[in-house]
């Protein structure tokens, strides 16, 4: 979940690459949706996005799938401090937070240390 | 001898006195036949000595002054003693006369005679009268008393007495009536003065006191002479009313409290200048007032110039005092007496006398120097709040940018292999991405204000380890000098941030002194109270620790020293250093909720300066117990 396309493409990227089958979603409703249809390993959601964002999400996917790993990642927003966000996120049960720009590698641990 | 002395030898006797002198017979009806007179008499009554001698008064005088006469003689045998009295008498215009009648006693004791001296007092009697008219005309009231205990209390003369005493014109004004007009209180006070100047053989007595009148109290000043001339005594004075002049004064002196008092209340200064434009003492209050003055006499206002700083409406103030105009608010820097300087707002008003001519200004003066700190302080706050807005918000969007830049270059660069010549081009596109994303990241620590939480940890120790780390890592040799107190106290920080702050301040600081200088490195434990200065840098009350940092270089100007701490602000040339250190160390300082702050001048070095608050030990266990349930 990302509402920014290009960032989308290269996480998919980096995700296809390792194998893994990936759902994009523009924002957190779509990822609700998405949700709501199919199961998933994993998901990784931007904190900033428009309508419902990652915070929200988090919330409310608990509902739908109740042990779903979560990546947030992050790239600092202009209302409100990074690590705020950051420490909210893992407060409402994100695994780990990831700031953007991070390395394909990076990414790729952290998705082992979420499902594994 | 002269009672019984025939009439030719008693005209013998008087001839010889230089005054008109009479002898009168007292005759058993009660009536007075002249026995003798003396040449000079004639001159005074206008009748002969032969019209007189021998012939009783009523017969020998006009029938007024007989009349007159007659009645003093009678009198002065009923007293049995000396007798004066003031008598007239017209011949050829009116003459006024002091008579003084001495009776003659026989052995048995009974008055037989009375010789006469009338003296012509007219000349003395009318400059007298002229002085009185003059006094009353004065609004004055003049006054004459016998005193003593010989005398009645008689009233010799007085002018004007009555109506100032607040008395009608008939009532008696002997002594008795006029101490008795007095009040308990006045009376109580004069007596004794009076008493004092008698005993001493006359002397001034004055008095002011006030007056119960009809119309009103009155205030009087009275001052008197008493006379003592062997066994008479007189006072002699005059009254004025001065019951305007008093309520004048407690005006002046009621306006003069209401004006120390404002005075003592404003925080601003008096000041005042002469003709030529130079400080003279300001009248009416002064320091022992509690009122602050302009200690400046005989400086002129471009003398308490200080010609380091900007002299800002210095010009204005000159341009305004040449034109004799008045002027508002003016601001200018002035050189305090002990050196240092103060920022001063002054209005002033120019002051003519009635002829119009120039005498100076008069004016007041507030020190606006907290306020412009106070401002600078505030602004600055401001602008490093509106900077961590926008840093924040750019340093989003380049991060959802950068991402793409630096993944796809990375993937471009795998999937061309390492004999492409595209390889090195791809391998720089992901190196600048990355040097930009550091920028960033830098950036945004800028902008950080959060209050993670953080296990305390024991600061000293950090910062220990922090200078060690730097002073080993960083290129240049110098001396650096420890101050470090081995304070217990912990703070809520990390120990990565203490690192990054100390690095920052330690590679500031060495490139300041650029190989060769001395460092000074600090610790050590404050008391911020909570004022007005300590809420402008947003500091909360409490324990800190201020870590400092000096340096013995070159200095900043007051230019530099304002926009120090701004994200990408370098005095170093191009190429060296992103201008960031220092902006990271004032978000890492403000995200612990302290501060940083820096003193420094051209050529004298720089000190910085990091409030850390400290963790107060009760509250640390307390802080444990949230962190478990905020989760």
């Amino acid at each position: 979940m990302e509402d920014q396309p290009l960032v989308r493409k290269a996480v998919r990227g980096a995700l296809e690459d390792a194998g893994f089958g990936v759902v994009e979603a523009g924002d957190g409703e779509e990822g609700l949706s998405a949700a709501r249809r199919d199961s998933f390993d994993l998901a990784i959601v931007d904190i900033w996005m428009p309508r419902v964002d990652g915070i929200e999400f988090l919330k409310q996917v608990r509902a739908i799938h109740a042990d779903l790993p979560v990546i947030v990642i992050s790239g600092g927003g202009p209302d409100a401090p990074l690590e705020v966000k950051a420490h909210l996120a893992q407060a409402h049960g994100a695994h780990e937070v990831l700031f953007k720009p991070f390395e394909d590698d990076e990414l790729m641990a952290a998705v082992d240390r979420a499902l594994g | 001898m002269l009672t019984t002395l025939a009439p030719d030898g008693l005209r013998t006797l008087i001839d010889a006195i230089g005054a008109p002198v009479f002898v009168v017979a007292v005759e058993d009806e009660g009536a007075f036949r002249f026995v003798a007179v003396n040449g000079r008499l004639e001159t005074l009554v206008g009748v002969t000595d032969a019209a007189l001698r021998g012939h009783r008064i009523e017969d020998a005088l006009p029938a007024d002054v007989a009349e007159r006469l007659g009645r003093r003689l009678a009198d002065c045998v009923a007293a049995g003693h000396a007798y004066e009295y003031d008598g007239y008498i017209e011949n050829d215009g009116v003459r006024w006369l002091k008579v003084s009648l001495t009776p003659l006693l026989d052995d048995a004791g009974r008055v037989v005679r009375i010789m006469g001296v009338p003296l012509d007092v007219t000349d003395t009697r009318m400059a007298e009268d002229r002085l009185l008219r003059a006094a009353e005309a004065g609004g004055v009231a003049v006054w004459e008393w016998t005193l003593g205990p010989d005398a009645d209390g008689g009233l010799l003369k007085q002018v004007n007495l009555a109506p100032l005493l607040g008395l009608s014109e008939d009532a008696g004004t002997d002594a008795a009536a006029w101490l008795g007009a007095m009040t308990d209180e006045a009376r109580a006070r004069l007596t004794p003065m009076i008493e004092a100047a008698i005993a001493a053989g006359g002397g001034i007595v004055t008095m002011d006191y006030a007056q119960p009148t009809p119309a009103g109290p009155r205030h009087l000043l009275g001052r008197g002479r008493v006379c003592v001339d062997g066994g008479s005594v007189r006072i002699v004075g005059s009254t004025v009313d001065v019951t305007e002049r008093q309520a004048l004064t407690r005006a002046l002196t009621a306006e003069r409290t209401i004006f120390r008092e404002l005075a003592q209340l404003s925080s601003d200064w008096f000041w005042m200048t002469d003709e030529n434009d130079r400080f003279v003492p300001f009248p009416a209050v002064g320091e022992g007032d509690g009122v602050t003055v302009l200690q400046a006499e005989g400086l002129s206002r471009r003398d308490l110039l200080d010609p380091r700083l900007p002299a800002e409406d210095m010009a204005e103030i000159e341009a305004a005092v040449a034109a004799r105009r008045p002027f508002r608010d003016l601001v200018y820097p002035q050189r305090r007496a002990d050196g240092t300087t103060s920022t001063v707002s002054i209005s002033g008003n120019p002051r003519f006398d009635e002829a119009g001519r120039y005498l100076g200004y008069i004016g007041v003066c507030t020190d606006i120097t907290a306020r412009r700190n106070w401002m600078k302080l505030q602004y600055g706050r401001q602008k490093m709040e509106a900077l961590g807005q926008m840093a924040g918000g750019l340093a989003h969007e380049l991060n959802n940018l950068l991402h793409p830049m630096i993944a796809f270059a990375t993937r471009a660069r795998r999937m061309v292999g390492d004999e492409s010549p595209a390889a090195p081009l791809l391998e720089d596109i992901a190196t600048s991405g990355r040097a930009a994303r550091d920028i960033v990241r830098g950036v945004l620590t800028f902008s950080r204000h959060d209050r993670a939480e953080q296990r305390p940890i024991v600061l000293a120790d950090a910062i220990c380890r922090a200078v060690d780390f730097a002073v080993g890592v960083l290129p240049r040799e110098a001396r650096v000098v420890r101050s470090i107190e081995p304070l217990p106290d912990t703070a809520a920080v990390r120990a990565a941030d203490v690192a990054q702050v100390v690095m920052n301040l330690v590679s500031n600081a060495l490139d300041a002194t650029g190989g060769g200088g001395t460092l000074t490195v600090g610790l050590r434990r404050v008391q911020v109270p909570g004022d007005a200065a300590a809420e402008a840098r947003g500091l909360a009350r409490g324990a800190y620790a201020v870590l400092r940092i000096a340096d013995d270089g070159c200095g900043m100007d007051a230019a530099v020293l304002g926009s120090i701490f701004d994200p990408f602000f370098t005095t170093k040339p191009v190429g060296e250093g992103t201008g960031l250190g220092l902006s990271v160390v004032y978000g890492i300082a403000r995200g612990w909720g302290g501060d940083v702050a820096v003193t420094s001048a051209p050529g004298e070095g720089a000190a910085f300066e990091v409030f850390v608050p400290l963790v107060a030990e009760a509250a640390s266990s307390q802080q444990r117990q949230t962190r478990d349930i905020a989760v």
